[in-house]
């Protein structure tokens, strides 16, 4: 337990002034936020009409002895910080000491407290900002807030609030983030008589999503672990293939606190470059670590925005972190990672690592490695989910096994299918081509041009005006490919050198379709740049098709280039390209255990 | 039906036939060898619908008939008999076959269901030897595409005039021409067609080079017949490019080099040359000519061999793989190489008397500075 205190003037002109509480959901936050602060292992929530009528938060923390709850009505009343300095460390949720008295100004707050170590408890009963009664009373441990008439006393600022849907809505995400921070509480949140969260203690993130969206979504999520050496970027990242379109599920987390922080997400999305779909957003949850005199979390009164002391450095370690997390190996529906040799280069996220983020104890960033998943039977998740997130076989055993022969089989001249030391995998032939030339156009584009090969008989192609247009202003990104192309009167080209590939493509079709795409501004999402858009529609030209049959060397080479890339699992449009079947899934779907 | 027929001659005709028997096929008949006995010879026919063959061999016919026979399963059986006579007798879809101690009962199809052959003119067909036809066919057909994309190119253009006859192929990237005069062979017309590279291998397979051979032909098919046996393909229906436009007149810079040297000097480039383009550097003047690959992130390599030049010095870049598979088809000890400037083809000939027999042309690979 901690006494709250007022602070000394200087420290209080650096707290960032303004208005703490904008609408219910703000109050909802700041209540929980305390709650947390306290050290709570279970929170209460109830809501009536969006929190406008009544919000009450009970949580089982360490409460407040009688003067410490009176003076936490004060302003700048807090027993987290004491001097300027510990705001350069801040490690709790709270630290202004003006929560509560904002609150009180415009609800009627009811506030009880038990503390910790079973001391008298006490009822404050707080009308428009003055203190209306203190009195003695019994409950056990923990603090009950309850705020009746948000915004009696100020009608103007209640008409700024939005539909009942909208607020709760808002009650609700800020609820979810903070259920998402803190693993280890349990929740319950009721809204009128509706129970809507239920959520009990977890001890991974994949559990608590587990509780709240299914088994089915979790699986639709890769893990992501890195430790750059001052940043370290934890979490889950959804598989490109099965992000929806829209801003969904994101979260950025900032040593355990929940913060809006557009850059980092723009970060983590070119993270996946080329393998989402045009206006596919991925749900992203992300925790990053940092030493917190990196950090400055007083730049708003809502707490909602931190300004990194290197935020480039940051940015840059989450988008290698999903890169990471993208290219180590997911696979479609797989419980277990296949591990094929160069990916280990990258490495998958140590699930070590990974344990410790999923984790969590309050306050301390730097916590408590927890329980490992690993370690005990874990009771929300099913094995194969979490076993799949935190990817316990990710040792680097599972290599193609070219020993076994044929070691590749081609499947309806489309798939194929080779035996790995721990299962299958199945490769979709146009999506690994794709991935690989992709690269490969890349670095055409970025590295050293590709060489053409000079044709013996020069083709001319009858473009429309669009697509000529779109040659003309594409041009010395064509070249680079390898085409060799000269105007040859009104809207025709003639095509003397094509890229030099060592499979066989139609050159001069592809190039006729990659003007086509090109010309047609909606396709390739927009955060696409030019050389990606290119690349793009370019490998998915000249890629091997499905339906043409492939030798052993052949496919032999499509494995092994396609491993080498940096993104093997994804093609460029977002959908798998390899989809793993584990043998130990064989063997329980023919009853072998 | 019923006839017996030595192990080793039969192994053989159904060895060279079945080659063309596809492992898959939607339609089982196509699977089958047909086997026709009659007059002291045996028949045996296979067809993939657009390559068909017959092969005829010595047998003693007991009793005429016609069978068709899964051709795998025979083969592999007659494969594994000694050395001794082998009787075949049966009707229909029921057969024996026997040799020594062994004893087979194998199942046919209807002989009704079997694709029926074409039916060309032979006797208004040129006559050619089938070691002329080979000359002709191996010197150019590794250079015609083997992709769908266009379909022309997968052929062998087969010119027949007066005073010559010449084949042609190119995947649009090199291409080989091969000329013979018609001393080899007579026609009274002047023909152009396009055969599939397949079909000209099977008459190689098939007929001894001294073999003289009618070849007949219309819009679709094209035969070839001798003692031995038939070969029908279907033809490639064209235009065939105007290849004797690009075959450039004004190369001005000749090289010459040992053919061997040359060889052994791009094979140790193509080792560290990229997987992707092959590309390797020449870089010719005076009297050496040298080679150079630099492949980011793998590596470099050069090397020099002496050679005769005249003309400007030149830097050129091909696909290696290119040049060594034409190469291969130059007969003689020295090859010559002609060159206008590094964007433009140039051309392989062997040197000597056969000179203006054979010529490769090889478009070159830009170099990016
Ligand atoms: N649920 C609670 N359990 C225990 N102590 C509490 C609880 N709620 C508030 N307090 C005490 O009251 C003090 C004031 O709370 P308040 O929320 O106003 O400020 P804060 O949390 O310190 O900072 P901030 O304004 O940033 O939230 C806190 O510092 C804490 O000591
Ligand atoms: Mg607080």
């Amino acid at each position: 337990m901690a006494s709250v205190h007022v602070l000394p003037e200087g420290v209080v002109n650096k707290i960032a002034a303004g208005e703490v509480v904008e609408r219910p959901s703000s109050v909802v936050k700041e209540l929980v936020d305390n709650a947390l602060d306290a050290a709570a292992s279970r929170v209460e929530i109830t809501l009536e009409s969006a929190g406008l009528e009544r919000i009450t938060v009970a949580d089982d923390g360490f409460g407040m002895v009688r003067d410490d709850a009176v003076q936490a009505f004060e302003r700048h009343a807090t027993s987290k910080i004491k001097a300027a300095g510990d705001l350069d460390r801040i490690e709790t949720l709270g630290f202004r000491g003006e929560a509560l008295p904002s609150i009180a100004a415009v609800s009627r707050v009811t506030l009880e407290t038990a503390p910790e170590g079973g001391g008298e408890a006490t009822r404050i009963r707080v009308d428009g900002g003055e203190i209306a009664s203190v009195e003695p009373i019994a409950r056990g441990r923990g603090t009950t807030v309850d705020v009746r008439g948000l915004f009696f006393n100020t009608p103007a600022r209640r008409k700024f609030l939005k539909t009942h849907s909208t607020e709760q809505a808002n009650n609700v995400r800020r609820m979810l983030e903070l259920a998402l921070a803190r693993l280890e509480v349990g929740w319950r949140v009721t809204h009128g008589r509706r129970g809507i969260l239920d959520l009990p203690p977890a001890r991974t993130l994949p559990e608590r999503l587990t509780s709240l969206h299914g088994p089915a979504y979790v699986n639709t999520l890769l893990p992501m672990g890195d430790s750059a050496s001052t940043v370290t970027v934890r979490g889950l990242v959804q598989r490109a293939a099965a992000a929806g379109a829209g801003r969904r599920r994101q979260f950025v987390f900032v040593n355990g606190r929940p913060v809006d922080a557009s850059e980092l997400v723009r970060a983590a999305l070119s993270g996946y470059r080329s393998t989402l779909p045009a206006g596919a957003r991925p749900d992203l949850y992300l925790f990053i670590e940092i030493d917190p005199n990196q950090v400055d979390v007083n730049v708003h009164p809502s707490k909602r925005e931190v300004r990194l002391r290197s935020g480039a450095q940051v940015a840059h370690a989450v988008e290698e972190a999903v890169r990471a997390a993208l290219g180590a190996g997911h696979v479609a529906a797989r419980p277990v990672r296949p591990h094929i040799d160069r990916v280990a280069e990258t490495g998958p996220p140590d699930p070590g690592q990974l344990g410790l983020f999923l984790s969590g104890r309050r306050a301390s960033p730097r916590r408590a490695p927890s329980v490992d998943p690993q370690d005990e039977e874990s009771p929300a998740a099913d094995g194969a989910i979490a076993g799949r997130i935190t990817g316990p076989e990710a040792e680097s055993t599972d290599v193609i096994d070219r020993e076994v022969l044929p070691s590749v089989w081609q499947l309806h001249n489309r798939y194929i299918l080779a035996q790995t030391t721990t299962g299958v995998v199945f490769i979709d032939q146009h999506s690994a081509h794709e991935r690989i030339l992709y690269e490969e156009v890349i670095g055409d584009i970025r590295e050293e041009p590709r060489p053409g090969q000079r044709l013996l008989f020069p083709t001319v192609l009858h473009l429309t005006p669009e697509q000529f247009a779109t040659w003309e202003s594409y041009r010395g990104l064509i070249q680079r490919l390898g085409f060799e192309v000269e105007p040859f009167g009104g809207d025709s080209i003639a095509i003397s050198a094509v890229p030099a590939f060592r499979h066989a493509f139609d050159a001069e079709t592809a190039l006729a379709d990659l003007l086509d795409d090109l010309s047609d501004p909606g396709a390739g999402s927009a955060d696409m740049n030019q050389h990606e858009r290119v690349a793009r529609l370019f490998a998915c030209k000249a890629a091997i098709k499905a339906g043409q049959p492939l030798t052993q060397t052949e496919m032999g080479e499509v494995i092994d280039r396609l491993f080498a890339t940096e993104l093997p699992y994804d093609d460029v449009h977002g959908r798998p390209a390899v989809v793993q079947i584990a043998l130990e899934d064989l063997n329980r779907q023919f009853g072998r255990h | 039906m019923q006839f017996t027929i030595g192990q080793a001659e039969f192994l053989d005709t159904l060895s060279a036939v079945s080659n063309i028997v596809p492992t898959r096929t939607p339609l089982p008949i196509i699977g089958n060898l047909m086997l026709v006995a009659d007059n002291d010879a045996l028949q045996v026919s296979a067809t993939d619908l657009d390559l068909s063959v017959t092969m005829n061999v010595a047998a003693s016919v007991d009793k005429a008939g016609t069978v068709t026979l899964p051709a795998k399963k025979l083969t592999d059986m007659i494969r594994a008999l000694p050395a001794s006579p082998v009787r075949v007798k049966g009707k229909n879809e029921h057969i024996t076959i026997e040799c020594e101690s062994s004893h087979f009962k194998v199942h046919g199809l209807p002989a009704d269901d079997f694709p029926s052959f074409p039916e060309l003119n032979f006797d208004a067909g040129l006559t050619v030897t089938a070691g002329t036809v080979e000359k002709l066919a191996a010197h150019t057909r590794f250079a015609a595409s083997t992709e769908d994309t266009r379909p022309i190119l997968n052929g062998v253009l087969w010119e027949l005039e007066n005073e010559k006859m010449q084949m042609v192929a190119t995947n649009g990237h090199r291409l080989a021409r091969y000329i013979l005069p018609a001393s080899n062979g007579s026609s009274g017309t002047s023909q152009s067609v396009i055969v599939a590279p397949k079909a000209l291998a099977q008459v190689g397979r098939i007929f001894a080079p001294d073999d003289e051979l009618k070849v007949a032909m219309d819009e679709r098919q094209i035969g070839f017949k001798g003692d031995r046996g038939v070969v029908f393909s279907r033809l490639i229906e064209g235009p065939y490019p105007n290849y004797e436009q690009v075959i450039p007149v004004d190369n001005d810079k000749l090289a010459r080099a040992d053919k061997e040297r040359l060889m052994a000097a791009l094979r140790r480039m193509a080792v560290m040359a990229s997987d992707q383009t092959h590309r390797v550097r020449l870089s010719i003047d005076e009297d050496t000519m040298r080679f150079h690959v630099s492949t980011p992130d793998v590596g470099e390599a050069s090397d020099e061999i002496p050679c005769t030049y005249e003309g400007d010095p030149i830097d050129i870049g091909f696909n290696a793989n290119y040049l060594l598979e034409v190469l291969r088809y130059v007969d003689t000890d020295e090859v010559e190489i002609t060159f206008k400037a590094p964007e433009r083809a140039a051309i392989l000939r062997p040197t000597g008397d056969d000179q203006d027999t054979y010529l490769c042309l090889v478009m070159p690979l830009r170099l990016q500075e």
